[in-house]
């Protein structure tokens, strides 16, 4: 059993009387890539936000590396590297100077990391160039750069690939990749761009209005979006009833539009057109799906998809 | 706390913010005697070109070193949530009571560095420059500029505290000059009906530098040439630390970032 790395229960955070995010509780095992999934508003920064100390919660607990309470709290995070919101650097220090401040602040002896930190995240022929200098896309890898300073044992990032060009996304997708799998770093990872994430998170949690809907491993996600059948029939009652006799528990919803998904099935369209034609149900349409990480997060929302 | 001095040591060190402030400080000390001089030979029976006249610009204003040391700390620490510098150190689980201490030594170290420097350039430009006798006008400054360092170092605290607290620097420098200005001159006001607020106003240096202070080219009358007045500024000075650096914990103990 992997050690749990960070955990919050009944974690609530107000901001005078808007929830920002309501009664969360999720754990993250060692090595593990965490998505946070979510629109604007939904309680990901906050999320982070909560975990790093930098606001308090309303109500509820934050516990890393098993340890809890503001003090002990200080201590563990220590041992975290993060990037929330926009990459914290400053813009009249070098690329190489904001390293160097990071790693005399977290009490890194020696220059050597510095220099492995530059390459790591392709800056080293940047080292001397001002932080104000720098696009958009580069200042993102050094606000990483800064998180990795001190080889933390948990990264949290907030939209890292924000501003990258392509082979920008994929050097940060491998470089976060390997991270995980050689160092064993825990990372907890949000971003507008699913499919990027896709790619990536072993785990998800789907956020929404400061609510967790759910916390998913990548696997599982696999399976529940692994494809389905939509068929649309004129007597969607009679074919449910149908349905329950002939596939005793196989999961299906009722949509509008005389509509019935039936999920993890679309290997088998067949047998769920017949059934309905050799009942007389007639079927006006059948089409065979596979759900992406956005339409699943968007059926999670509309309260479609089984927990 | 101590890598975050160090950090910020090396960063203050690398950057020019430091640099700028005492240069543009120092140009202005040259320029007061500078011109003093220039003035001597270009106005006839021009009677101010001496020591005397130019060290009396600070010992009459004391409360000077509290604003520049007041004015270097938002230099130095403004902007740190706005580029999310502050938030970093709080994520690293430096406490937001290190964070605090940490920017009051750091700016006090920064501002003391720069006082030194610029007091040497003060005294040497006015005496180089300048005629006149040196003393009695040198001493009475200095001693001056000892007894009221500890009052200067409580403004830094002020600032540092503000700083952190407040994301607009000129919030910071309205609540400060709020602090070190106005609520004496309140105090002094108010003391003309209530005794007790007098006795306490009395203790506010904006007042006592005010009434108890007089430098210029009728001569020096220095609260601090006696025993008693200097151990005023020193315990008003002492206090104002000790309120300040509390008001800065409180303030920013649970300060969202």
């Amino acid at each position: 059993m992997k050690e749990t790395v960070a955990e919050v229960h009944d974690l609530t955070k107000e901001y005078g009387k808007t929830r920002a995010l309501i009664d969360v509780n999720l754990s993250l095992r060692r090595g593990e890539i965490l998505g946070l999934v979510g629109d604007n508003g939904s309680g990901k920064s906050t999320f982070l936000k909560l975990l790093a100390g930098q606001i308090f919660p309303t109500k509820g607990e934050v516990i890393l590396f098993g340890a809890h309470g503001e003090k002990e709290l200080e201590k563990q995070r220590k041992r975290i590297g993060t990037m929330i919101e926009a990459p914290g650097f400053f813009p009249q220090l070098t690329v190489e100077g904001n390293l160097e401040y990071y790693r005399i602040q977290k009490g890194i002896p020696g220059k050597e990391q510095v220099r492995e930190v530059l390459k790591q995240i392709g800056l080293y022929d940047r080292r001397k160039t001002y932080g104000r200098q720098l696009s958009l896309g580069m200042k993102q890898r050094l606000g990483l750069g800064s998180a990795l300073i001190g080889e933390p044992e948990l990264l949290m990032l907030d939209e890292p690939i924000n501003g990258l060009d392509p082979s920008g996304i994929i050097e940060m997708r491998e470089l976060l990749i390997r991270l995980c799998r050689e160092k064993n770093i825990t990372i907890i990872l949000s971003s507008h761009i699913l499919a990027e994430m896709e790619q990536l998170a072993d785990e998800y949690c789907f956020l929404d209005k400061g609510r967790l809907l759910k916390q998913i491993t990548a696997e599982r996600l696999e399976e529940e979006c692994s494809g389905y059948i939509e068929i649309r029939v004129d007597e969607p009652e009679l074919y449910t009833v149908l349905l329950e006799r002939r596939a005793p528990g196989r999961p299906y919803q009722v949509l509008p539009d005389h509509k019935v998904r039936i999920p993890g099935t679309a290997e088998e369209p067949e047998f769920y057109s017949r059934l309905a034609v050799e009942n007389g149900i007639g079927v006006l349409s059948l089409s065979v799906k596979k759900m992406t990480l956005e339409e699943y997060y968007m059926e999670l929302k509309r309260g479609g998809t089984e927990s | 706390m101590i890598n975050y001095i160090r950090s910020e040591s090396y960063r203050i060190l690398h950057t020019k913010d430091i640099y700028l402030f005492t240069g543009l400080m120092a140009l202005g000390i040259l320029f007061l005697n500078v011109g003093l001089y220039v003035s001597a030979g270009a106005i006839s029976g021009f009677q101010y070109a001496n020591v005397k006249f130019s060290l009396s610009f600070l010992t009459d204003n004391m409360l000077f070193l509290a604003v520049a040391g007041a004015i270097l700390s938002v230099l130095l620490f403004s902007g740190e949530r706005r580029i999310g510098v502050m938030k970093n150190a709080v994520a690293y689980g430096i406490s937001r009571k290190s964070l605090f201490l940490g920017k009051c030594i750091v700016s006090f170290a920064a501002a003391f560095a720069s006082m030194i420097l610029l007091t040497a350039v003060y005294v040497i430009s006015a005496v180089l420059l300048l005629d006149g006798p040196v003393q009695p006008y040198l001493g009475l400054m200095l001693q001056g500029i000892a007894v009221n360092l500890l009052f200067a170092a409580a403004g830094v605290i002020l600032a540092a505290g503000f700083t952190q607290f407040f994301e607009k620097e000129l919030v910071s420098g309205l609540a400060w000059m709020g602090v070190v200005f106005l609520l004496p001159a309140v105090f002094y006001m108010a003391g003309f009906e209530i005794p007790l607020l007098a006795k306490i106003a009395s203790w506010m240096p904006r007042n006592y530098l005010m009434t108890d202070v007089m430098a210029g080219m009728s001569g020096y009358l220095c609260l601090w040439s006696e025993p008693a007045g200097a151990v005023k500024c020193i315990l008003a000075g002492v206090a104002g630390i000790i309120v300040f650096a509390a008001a800065g914990v409180f303030m920013n103990r649970r300060k969202e970032i």
